[in-house]
């Protein structure tokens, strides 16, 4: 809204410098120049009051001192306020990693569903009928919507190659308003579009879930598709659509600047840790509340879940608060069934 | 059993604060952690720290250099004394030559003379002896959990039980066993009296031979729900697989196979055939990496025990 008004009137500025500088037969010119810049303004969207020439937009994890002053029943609300609707995005193909997600990391997301591009006898999943992943990513965010606006407020997009601790996005979301226009995760710049590589995952509020689903209207502005001579990927088309409606990818950080989102596996940052700083590669790869990490097996997501959530030091002291209430512990203890003879691989 | 050709194994003498000769790098590591679990008497590792010494000993059995720098880095971090036991006396890395001969049969004189050699010089800073190869992934505060229930002066050890050839049973080289103080000197005592002799070069199989002759208990090492804490294989070979289907495993495993999740701790204390990427990720998840507010289902007691002995340096 603010970049129409500003347009506006900096038209109007320069017709009205213009008439009072020049009078007479070089007042026409001046009008032609400033219709020339209306047009200019108008195709380069998006900037609005905030200072584009910032080059990425960072977002941070809580600090220590603004969880440990909540009180008891402060951090409880707020716990039980958090309510992550999980979106994964599935094809046949991918029937592997489908049902190690659905074993694993997904059971931690207050509902998680699956969005087919077909539909699959074997598991049952929202099925989308297409191939085309943007069409997928659009088709998904709307339904999720239309169908779960009122139960949940952050909605968390990503594919079955994905690993995610929902724990750490929610304490990650601690202090911050769905109400307002949050669009996180690990972002890239492509030119002046900085946009969340969906490999990481997506997070969207539900402020950017309700922008989104109206500008989906749009087609013009968010096309479903052809819009383009080029194909963008879906995660740019979706940047390119946020960005129209005022919403910006944010980068997300721990107190330590360290990624928390990542969109390679563990054993790679570790690999480049190993090479890049030998001395310090444990402290220096990757965050103590990390959110997500890709490009796993599906045998991986199970050691995955095992180390995250069971294999610990005895006594090594972690200065947490308790934020899941007494009795609502998610069992993370993959239920998967070896079949005889079969070494644990989902066909 | 002992898969894999060992080549050179490595020895390196450093203790923090013992009057042993140190290199700067791990001195500054090992002195800080140390200091820091003594200094926190109120946590579990402090209290242990004080009572249970850890003292590890680590064959290179693999051999390929690059394991044993990061071995080396991760293990120097939380044992109380580490040392690294080489055939070779290699200068760029500190070691102490065992003066033995190379080769997988020479394995099971190795870990005589290690064990010699600790004997004689470091029998006196710690209370338990754990040995380990390079590419044994170990948790220190889990191992120092389990001898918590026990005193030096016992004669036992503990590790990845298995069952044939000996009656009690013996401890897998490569999953990593630790000796109690009583333990170690009966292990030198039946060597110096012949109740002990090198009778093959199955390294792990001879010292539970030795072990049963000497009256040391084959310990078992699980946790109070039964699951295995030292493993013979990585995570992945454990969670994943039907190990009941292995051509070997069934006829080694001294206790009934669980499976899947069931296979392992959550107080794990070693996996064994790990990369050195594999473990810094194992470091990572087990000491960095956690889910915010969670908390983990399995939460025993560290049972209280009633020391009266004043401990010695």
């Amino acid at each position: 809204m603010l970049n129409f008004n500003l347009k506006y009137l900096c038209v109007c500025m320069c017709y009205m410098c213009g008439g009072f500088v020049l009078w007479g037969q070089f007042s026409y010119i001046w009008g032609l120049f400033c219709v020339f810049v209306t047009l200019i303004g108008h195709n380069k969207m998006g900037h609005g009051t905030k200072a584009h020439h910032h080059e990425h937009h960072h977002i941070q994890a809580p600090n220590k001192e603004d969880v440990s002053n909540l009180s008891e029943g402060e951090r409880m609300e707020l716990s039980h306020s958090i309510r992550v609707y999980c979106i994964i995005l599935v094809k046949p193909k991918d029937l592997g990693n489908w049902a190690a997600v659905k074993e694993t990391w997904s059971k931690h997301c207050d509902k998680a569903e699956f969005y087919s591009s077909e539909n699959v006898k074997v598991f049952d999943s929202v099925v989308l009928n297409t191939n085309d992943m943007w069409v997928m990513v659009r088709n998904a965010y709307k339904l999720a919507y239309e169908r779960y606006k009122d139960e949940y407020n952050w909605f968390f997009l990503a594919h079955p190659t994905t690993f995610a601790v929902i724990e750490n996005l929610k304490y990650f979301l601690l202090k911050k308003d769905p109400s307002q226009p949050f669009y996180i995760g690990h972002t890239v710049k492509s030119g002046e579009l900085e946009y969340v590589d969906d490999d990481g995952g997506i997070v969207l509020s539900i402020e950017s879930l309700k922008r989104l689903s109206k500008i989906f209207e749009d087609p013009d502005k968010c096309p479903e598709q052809g819009g383009l001579l080029w194909k963008l990927s879906e995660d740019k088309q979706l940047a390119v659509c946020l960005k129209y409606t005022g919403v910006l990818a944010e980068n997300a950080e721990d107190s330590e600047g360290k990624d928390v989102f990542n969109t390679k596996s563990v054993g790679s940052l570790i690999k480049e840790a190993m090479a890049n700083h030998p001395q310090q590669v444990v402290e220096g790869c990757c965050s103590d509340t990390a959110i997500t990490f890709n490009g796993l097996a599906p045998n991986h997501m199970h050691v995955m879940m095992y180390g995250v959530y069971r294999l610990r030091a005895y006594g090594h002291n972690f200065k947490d608060l308790p934020l899941l209430p007494k009795g609502s512990l998610v069992d993370s203890i993959s239920s998967f069934n070896i079949n005889k003879g079969v070494k644990g691989k989902v066909e | 059993m002992e898969p894999g050709e060992p080549c050179g194994t490595t020895y390196t003498v450093c203790g923090g604060g013992h009057g042993l000769p140190l290199t700067s790098a791990i001195h500054g590591t090992l002195a800080a952690e140390t200091e820091d679990l003594l200094a926190d008497r109120n946590t579990v590792p402090g209290i242990l720290a004080e009572e249970v010494v850890a003292h590890s000993t680590s064959h290179n059995i693999l051999g390929s250099p690059p394991h044993t720098p990061h071995t080396h880095t991760y293990r120097t971090r939380h044992c109380n004394v580490v040392l690294f036991m080489s055939s070779v006396r290699d200068d760029g890395f500190p070691t102490v030559g065992l003066d033995t001969k190379e080769g997988r049969d020479q394995l099971y004189w190795k870990t005589i003379r290690a064990f010699q050699y600790v004997h004689q010089h470091h029998l006196e800073q710690a209370d338990w002896f754990l040995k380990a190869d390079d590419d044994t992934f170990v948790v220190l505060d889990n191992l120092r959990w389990l001898l918590a229930n026990h005193k030096p002066e016992e004669p036992v050890y503990f590790g990845k039980r298995f069952k044939p050839f000996v009656k009690q049973g013996y401890m897998s080289g490569g999953a990593g066993y630790v000796l109690s103080k009583e333990a170690l000197r009966r292990f030198v005592e039946g060597f110096r009296t012949q109740v002990c002799t090198h009778t093959s070069s199955v390294e792990d199989l001879e010292l539970g031979q030795c072990m049963e002759k000497m009256g040391v208990q084959a310990g078992d090492s699980r946790d109070t729900k039964g699951r295995e804490t030292f493993h013979p294989f990585p995570p992945e070979r454990h969670l994943m697989e039907n190990l009941r289907l292995d051509h070997y495993y069934p006829t080694y495993s001294f206790y009934p196979i669980l499976l899947g999740a069931q296979s392992c701790s959550d107080l794990s204390i070693s996996f064994h055939y790990v990369s050195p990427e594999e473990m810094y990720m194992l470091e990572y998840l087990s000491r960095h990496l956690r889910p915010h507010g969670y908390r983990p289902r399995y939460q025993p007691a560290l049972t209280a025990r009633n020391h009266t002995e004043p401990r010695e340096g």
